[in-house]
């Protein structure tokens, strides 16, 4: 979309409504900046309550975009999550297509 | 890879990685150092130069018990600017050299022990990316040069900053274990699907 275009509502509705919820949007970004986290991390660095990041993260997995494990760290058994390739992707087109549409409202 | 993205998350990648190091434990023990090579000028006492470097290995138990079970597990990707096998080396050198120094030194053995063990914290930085201990390791040996060259740092001035840092790292920890309390539900974490 250029800028000088109007605004095509369907760029809006092409949006991935998975990713477009804030919170989820913020476990991606948070994984997207590590390899691989536990749910304390997570919780800590996207500020979520524990019942609120458990049930976005499980809606993650589900769509393939974020892998959860369990994984003994240091002899502790953690629940440890990280992106997919698949999410890794859908972060991206998100970004693609929510840049053009915020330059159109600056414009 | 799109760049916003790859910018957002290179910052948060670093406000992560300093929030999980801001637990005061290295400014408690650089303060430890300074505190020991202070008593080691004033005393003389090898054992004090010692004292000074060897608490360095208690960090990462430390982190273990205290800072992952609050702040939790993460993996940080790519955080090497230099090849893991070349800093073991550069290490190794700097430990074996200023211990050689110290042993075969004389009256003028002082300073390669201060340098050796702030040589160490800058290739931890260089390995982490932490800016603070990139401070530390660059200013306390400009700190120790310039003091010493012009004849005004005295053992009760580096044991006078080494209590400031040390209490730094107190006060510190102490908000981190305050910020970050151990979960009631678990350090563990479940995730319930």
């Amino acid at each position: 979309m250029k800028n000088d275009q109007p605004l095509d509502p369907k760029e809006i509705s092409d949006l991935d409504k998975v990713i477009h919820s804030p919170t989820r949007l913020k476990i991606m970004l948070v994984l997207m900046s590590v390899e691989e986290a536990d749910f304390t991390f997570i919780s800590n660095a996207a500020e979520l309550t524990r019942g609120n990041l458990s049930a976005n993260l499980s809606k993650l997995e589900e769509t393939g975009y974020i892998k959860i494990e369990k994984k003994f760290i240091e002899r502790v058994p953690k629940t440890i999550a990280s992106i997919t390739p698949a999410g890794k992707k859908a972060l991206e087109e998100y970004s693609s297509t929510l840049g053009p549409i915020l330059d159109s409202l600056r414009n | 890879m799109n760049d916003k993205i790859t910018e957002q998350t290179q910052q948060l990648k670093k406000q992560y990685a300093r929030t999980f190091h801001n637990d005061g434990l290295l400014d408690f023990f650089v303060g430890w150092a300074l505190v020991s090579i202070g008593i080691y000028l004033l005393t003389g006492l090898m054992a004090f130069s010692f004292a000074g470097w060897m608490p360095i290995f208690l960090i990462a138990p430390l982190k273990k018990r205290f800072v992952i079970p609050r702040f939790g597990y993460a993996k940080f990707s790519t955080p090497a600017a230099i090849p893991r096998p070349i800093l073991i080396g550069a290490g190794a050198v700097i430990i074996v050299g200023s211990l050689l120094i110290t042993f075969i030194g004389g009256e003028g053995s002082r300073i390669p022990i201060v340098v050796g063990l702030l040589g160490l914290s800058l290739l931890f930085s260089l390995y982490r990316g932490l800016n603070r201990v990139t401070v530390y390791a660059i200013f306390i040996p400009v700190f120790f040069i310039v003091g010493l060259g012009l004849s005004i740092l005295t053992p009760a001035v580096i044991i006078l900053i080494g209590i400031v840092l040390m209490a730094l790292g107190v006060y510190l920890f102490v908000t981190f274990l305050n910020k970050y309390p151990l979960d009631s539900e678990g350090e563990e974490g479940d995730h319930e699907k």
